[in-house]
């Protein structure tokens, strides 16, 4: 640091001076236009919001005034009132008609475009570049969704990244954000655990009717869920913790009880992939033996309807596989992670076909079924160097359906 | 530019756009530590003021308004640029981010020299240093008050003395 003597000297190696720059301000009321339309498509749902709260406010005043003249319109109007009451609570959160929402600006389309370039096999999440929207903004962030052709979203928050759910059937998908110092994307398990000051994400009215945040002072919120009209189907949130204090859970709720959640990852700690899990219920898929212990799949339903799997080594939880709706699991697809337990090589995932396949770089094969939609195997040297695809029902083996057997996530 | 009534004229937001707009940008870079999502946290911020422009309320300068709305979406930049992903969709995507476009290799040492000073003197000192703003303009901006921002930019050159004082003796 000699060189940097003065404070001057530090502020200008932060921030050069740029002598010729463009102005861009036509890219401003571009950019300003955009938001104009978020907030006038907004407006038209809040308008029909109140038209709503005034029906059901006029039908309040007539049920009370019939009930005092004829009492068999008691149960017609209480049979209204209710009809309205629910259609009140099903409109009773913020709408955003996706297909009023303006369209993204070019540069913002290009970014979800390039989700695609170069993705691995089987992670390309297909997007819709061309349709992304611009939804409004949450939390003091504009959101950008997309959908998939598999009927999923991809999103971004500007200044927050985003992600996708490309095949939709992720019921709540949190994403975490610091507000302080921190050690970037894939931080080795030596670094301090991470804590999370904001959170936002998505929730699946399928499954999840409410998202309900748990601070580590024991507090708990509920953020505004901002739902999008199909074909994003899907209510988004984001909430910022108050100074001094981080986000401890993330839950999703339908009907009032907690159906999928957990505590915020903090790196190096045990995960708890399915707090919801009716663990009375849970059954072992199947069992690995190696040197040092055996290494199970287990999987179990909640009670919002989905299929939790996951793995464990020496009885002990070591990674949740997925938590997933029921029959997804037969979807074609293969999603798979290799873990380095006991000494042994084992693969483990979600496999929508009737076998996947081994193919070795001397052009051998070797197929092991997937039963249940699970693909659970301890690997060869030969697999361990090869590719993994899936096997249709003709018993041709689908190249491109997978892709290279990855290395170990996960050692024991 | 003080004005008593509420609202702000769009070619009032385009004259502090185009009289400023290096100086914007080098504070936004500033505290992005990135030119090219400091540059965008610019054209962020003023299409935001634009179409906000009616919630200003006549309390402070309009600069002072402009300014706190740019640095506002710098440090929203500042954050996403060091978020993590967590446990979210069965195949997660992280969309691609813009990249940190220098790479001399004692930069990262002038950003964390810089970025271990508190928010508030931080922020006063790239406001001084980069846009020359006065006090009052600093403190419509920070929203706080002139006297506050003379104390914290004291005490932001006093810590980047001793600091660099500190890393000269460790070399």
């Amino acid at each position: 640091m000699t060189e940097f003597s003065a404070i001057a000297e530090v502020l200008e190696a932060l921030a050069p001076r740029v002598e010729v720059e463009a102005e861009r301000w036509d890219d401003v009321l571009a950019r300003a236009q955009q938001l104009d339309a978020a907030a006038a498509a907004d407006g038209r749902v809040g308008r029909l919001h109140s038209a709503v709260r005034a029906l059901r406010r006029r039908s309040h005043e007539r049920a009370a005034s019939r009930r005092r003249r004829v009492l068999v319109l008691v149960g017609l109007l209480l049979l209204g009132f209710v009809l309205i009451v629910a259609t009140a609570y099903a409109l009773g959160y913020r709408l955003i008609d996706f297909s009023s929402a303006p369209p993204a600006a070019p540069r913002v389309v290009e970014r979800f475009s390039s989700l695609s370039i170069g993705a691995p096999q089987g992670m390309d999440p297909r997007v819709n570049a061309d349709e992304t929207r611009l939804v409004g903004e949450i939390g003091g962030h504009k959101l950008w969704v997309a959908p998939t052709k598999a009927g999923g979203l991809c999103y971004e928050w500007s200044g927050r990244g985003g992600g996708c759910d490309a095949p939709g059937t992720v019921p709540l998908g949190v994403f975490g954000f610091q507000t302080g110092s921190w050690g970037g994307h894939g931080a080795p398990l030596s670094e301090p655990p991470i804590a999370f000051q904001a959170v936002g994400g998505f929730a699946r009215w399928r499954w999840v009717d409410a998202v309900e945040i748990k601070l580590d002072d024991g507090s708990t919120i509920r953020p505004q869920l901002i739902w999008i009209s199909p074909p994003i189907d899907a209510g988004f949130f984001y909430f910022d913790a108050p100074r001094g204090r981080i986000v401890a859970s993330v839950l999703g709720l339908k009907n009032g009880e907690a159906v999928v959640g957990g505590q915020m990852p903090r790196i190096g700690a045990r995960q708890e992939p399915h707090p919801y899990a009716e663990l009375s219920k849970r059954q072992r898929l199947a069992a690995i033996e190696t040197l040092e212990g055996t290494a199970a799949l287990w999987s179990a339903p909640t009670k919002a309807g989905l299929l939790c799997t996951w793995l464990e080594f020496q009885g002990e939880e070591v990674e949740g596989l997925s938590c997933l709706p029921r029959g997804s699991e037969h979807e074609p697809g293969l999603g798979y992670a290799v873990y380095a337990l006991g000494g042994e090589r084992i693969l483990a995932g979600t496999c929508g076909y009737s076998a996947a396949a081994f193919i070795h770089r001397d052009g051998s094969i070797r197929t092991v079924s997937c039963d249940d939609g699970i693909v659970f195997v301890k690997l060869t040297a030969a697999d361990a160097a090869g590719r993994i695809a899936g096997v249709g029902e003709d018993g041709h083996v689908l190249d491109g359906s997978g892709g290279p057997v990855p290395s170990p996530t996960l050692r024991r | 530019m003080k004005r008593s009534a509420a609202g702000a004229g769009l070619d009032e937001i385009e004259a502090v756009y185009r009289r400023r707009l290096p100086e914007l940008r080098r504070v936004a870079t500033a505290i992005t530590g990135s030119r090219e999502p400091g540059l965008d946290a610019v054209q962020d911020a003023f299409a935001s003021a634009v179409h906000r422009r009616a919630q200003f309320r006549g309390e402070g300068s309009i600069e002072g308004w402009l300014w706190r709305i740019v640095v506002n979406a710098a440090r929203d930049v500042a954050t996403g640029l060091r978020a993590s992903p967590i446990a979210q969709a069965d195949e997660p995507v992280q969309l691609p981010e813009p990249a940190a476009e220098r790479s001399e290799p004692d930069l990262a040492e002038v950003q964390a020299l810089v970025r271990e000073l508190p928010d508030r003197q931080r922020l006063a000192l790239f406001l001084h240093y980069y846009a020359d703003l006065d006090y009052a303009t600093i403190a419509d901006a920070l929203e706080i008050s002139a006297g506050t921002v003379g104390a914290a930019l004291n005490q932001a050159r006093e810590a980047l003395r001793r600091r660099l004082a500190e890393a000269e003796v460790r070399t």
